[in-house]
């Protein structure tokens, strides 16, 4: 997606920097809210997930704005109940999907997208446009849903360690291998934000901030080529490790044992 | 009865037919030795460990392990190759390959689990070996979050478990601080002690002193130029500047520089 | 301060192509049940042919994989008049590790950041799936497959190839994700007519969803996979030399 930049021309380093930091302290703040003590945290993995699934598809479901409100409402007070600050809980899923989604809603409120009720007539830059009841509606409902969704699909990833998160996928009929390789996925993920920070920190740190366009998009197309490499070798490697530990392509899972044992 | 656990022959490996990596190895180790390799970057060190381990193979010559030709097919039989990875142990360089698990837990437990032993075996290595590493707090963290001697010990940990015959160790002490690696050091002096054949590839002389009875130099050349017991290589100073591993430097006494191999080690440890 | 908000959104989706990737409530549930039971086989043809092509590498080449998706999403690039934008990588991907491989590992990526990040999207994986883990690598791959047809993978043609497969693959897929909206408004309303999930018919949808990557993410898309391709032909990745041309020929056999 494209973003105009009100900065300058190094600036593509900054995002690239930013997305790669933004993921590392993620990543690392998830990890400490789904090891508080809080209420969500408590319930096993396999049960919580599915209840927000059903929370969830309950929210796609309803057509009732009053009882997506109450949803949301209940999605909050977990929330509040699971030790997560609720300034960072409204920030983290208020902040983009749902506001971009209530950017995308506003057209929709008027007649040439949803033609119905005329509740009042509106006059901007000369051009009329009539707001309908059914356009407000539908507005309504799309971004009350959406909010809704998003909040609930952080509160479960903001509970759940990542890896028993994964590993209940198990109890859906999602086979081991599947999930053994999105585990992999995010391990190494986090290794290669790291070498992405590093990457674009460097030349953060060395090389002026005006950079032509051009030399820009082949750094970055260099970057990723040499990455690529590099993960190719990498996966070989891990190959050789697993091969190594007697892995012979058939996973095998460590049942779990009471914790107080 | 032979006690020779790896037995090389004339070994030559390349990569991708083009690279050669390998050229023309012998070596023969025992059971319960403690051999150490040493050599300057690209001669061909952690390629004989992977080599070792049955994870490349030679293109020309042989490898006899535990008796038995060492060779893809020999391994493709799930019996053997379950055998022979309960014996053999590798701990890599780089311990973000070797700790390719969502918790430290898994990644402990991953080897006993997939060499087929019971889930109550596998709870009761994961426990022993994490408790020999003292990484017991740590077995619920996601291990690409740990410090750098965090990492390594861990990574040591998901050998161990295995509880193999052989440790096969890549550059286990590099970047490790002082009392890190002291206690890498005795680790692997005990688990020596209780029997197990230790080899490792080094740059770390310290190690090398503390650790190994025998000593294999690799050369640019991609193959052994001298072996031996370690006193004898290692307090050859003139051989070992010959092939880099150790380096002349300068050094100012009451203004007047001179200069002298750089060697930090020689004074045995008690 | 825009970049002082992001660090409170997801790390990806507040850099990705929301024309690509469609979040819970869009979608009527009917409609993503649909396109996940049309992933399903899909999944199951992929699964198989992975076993068979990389055996018990499976599980690293694909999760490494995957991850190295996001790599392409985190870096930036540069582009005239100041501003910045980021590929999506699916045809890349599709050409280095094959499609059937590629469609695994886009599904890998999809459910980190469904599940993981809660960039939404749980009950819309199938749907998503369909145009980004499909749609997008199959038909970049049989567009830059089509064209680099008898041409020596280290030629121009290839590069041309890639560029023409990875402008034509996101097209297409946004194209499906503008139907798949597009078609909400008419099957599911109330009886008053109100729209259920996506008010904009079809019409809107598509030129939305078409436009912004005919005009302009299309073209980051190419830039990116052109640049890298030319790149890896340089410094002779064995992917494209090696692995990725064994595992195309072993599915031709």
């Amino acid at each position: 997606m494209i973003r105009t930049s009100s900065l300058r021309n190094g600036s593509f380093i900054e995002r690239s920097l930013l997305a790669a930091v933004s993921f590392i302290k993620e990543a690392t703040l998830f990890e400490e809210y789904a090891s508080r003590q809080g209420f969500m945290q408590g319930l096993a993995p396999g049960i919580k997930i599915l209840t927000i699934f059903l929370l969830i598809l309950t929210a796609v479901i309803l057509k009732d704005l009053a009882l997506i409100g109450l949803l949301y409402g209940l999605c909050l007070a977990l929330a509040l109940f699971s030790e997560i600050p609720i300034t960072f809980f409204l920030l983290r899923t208020l902040i983009f999907i749902p506001l971009f989604s209530l950017f995308i809603a506003i057209p929709a409120i008027f007649s040439s997208v949803s033609p119905g009720q005329v509740l009042r007539q509106i006059h901007i830059f000369g051009i009329t446009g009539m707001i309908t009841s059914q356009g407000c509606q539908s507005a309504a409902l799309l971004v009350a849903r959406i909010t809704t969704t998003v909040s609930l699909a952080v509160l479960v990833s903001l509970t759940t360690k990542h890896a028993e998160l994964l590993k209940s996928l198990r109890h859906f009929g999602v086979p081991q291998i599947f999930v053994m390789t999105v585990s992999m996925c995010y391990r190494y993920l986090y290794l290669f934000a790291v070498m992405v920070e590093n990457i674009c920190g460097a030349i953060k740190s060395r090389v002026g901030i005006v950079i032509p366009h051009k030399r820009g998009q082949k750094f970055v197309a260099w970057n990723i080529a040499n990455i690529w490499s590099r993960t190719n070798q990498m996966s070989e490697e891990v190959y050789r490790a697993m091969l190594s530990r007697g892995y012979t392509g058939e996973p095998r899972s460590l049942q779990r044992i009471k914790k107080n044992e | 009865m032979n006690n020779n656990i790896f037995e090389l022959n004339n070994v030559h490996l390349s990569y991708l037919g083009r690279h050669p990596a390998l050229c023309g190895v012998d070596m023969t180790i025992g059971s319960g030795e403690k051999i150490a390799i040493i050599g300057a970057n690209g001669t061909g060190k952690s390629t004989l460990l992977h080599l070792l381990d049955g994870l490349v193979f030679p293109h020309q010559g042989q490898v006899k392990a535990f008796g038995q030709v060492l060779n893809e097919e020999f391994l493709r039989d799930e019996e053997n190759s379950r055998a022979f990875r309960r014996k053999v142990g590798l701990v890599l360089q780089n311990a973000d390959i070797q700790l390719f698990c969502p918790t430290v837990r898994e990644d402990i437990a991953f080897g006993p689990l997939h060499l087929g032993f019971e889930q109550d075996e596998v709870q009761q290595r994961l426990k022993r070996a994490s408790a020999s590493l003292g990484v017991e707090h740590l077995l619920d963290r996601v291990p690409y979050q740990l410090s750098v001697g965090e990492k390594r010990k861990v990574a040591i940990a998901s050998v161990l478990a295995i509880e193999p015959e052989v440790i096969i160790l890549d550059e286990p002490t590099a970047g490790l601080d002082p009392a890190t690696i002291r206690q890498v050091i005795d680790l692997i002096l005990e688990a020596n002690q209780r029997g197990k054949t230790i080899i490792m590839a080094t740059h770390d002389l310290h190690l090398v002193e503390a650790v190994a009875d025998k000593v294999y130099v690799f050369s640019q050349e991609k193959k052994i130029v001298r072996s031996g017991a370690m006193e004898e290589i290692l307090y050859d100073m003139t051989f070992l500047q010959e092939h880099n591993l150790i380096h002349a430097h300068n050094h100012q006494h009451h203004h007047q520089v001179h200069s002298h191999p750089h060697q930090h080690f020689g004074h045995r440890h008690e | 301060m825009a970049l002082h908000l992001n660090l409170f959104s997801s790390p990806f989706f507040i850099e990705q192509d929301l024309n690509m990737h469609i979040p819970d409530g869009y979608l009527s549930p009917a409609t993503c049940g649909v396109l996940g039971a049309v992933m399903l086989p899909i999944w199951t043809v992929a699964s198989k042919i992975v076993k068979k092509t990389l055996r018990a590498r499976q599980v690293p080449y694909l999760a490494i994989g995957a991850a190295f998706s996001f790599v392409i999403m985190m870096f930036n690039v540069p582009i005239p008049g100041g501003s910045t934008g980021h590929a999506v990588g699916g045809v890349l991907i599709a050409i280095l590790l094959g499609p059937w491989a590629a469609c695994i590992a886009m599904t890998v990526a999809l459910v980190v950041q469904a599940l993981l990040f809660g960039d939404g999207g749980i009950t819309a994986i199938g749907a998503n799936c369909f145009n980004m883990a499909f749609v997008l690598p199959f038909v970049g791959y049989g567009v830059y497959k089509l064209m680099g047809v008898g041409s020596p993978i280290g030629s121009k043609r290839r590069v041309f190839a890639s560029g023409v497969g990875a402008y034509v693959g996101i097209c297409t897929a946004a194209t499906v994700a503008g139907i798949e909206l597009g078609l909400q408004p008419i099957l599911f309303h109330t009886a008053n007519g109100q729209a259920l999930y996506c008010p904009y018919g079809i019409k809107t949808s598509i030129s939305v969803m078409a436009g912004g990557n005919l005009l302009v993410f299309g073209w980051i898309e190419v830039l990116v996979t052109v640049l890298v391709f030319k790149y890896l032909q340089k410094i002779k990745d064995s992917s494209l030399f090696l692995l990725g041309k064994k595992m195309v020929d072993k599915k031709n056999d």
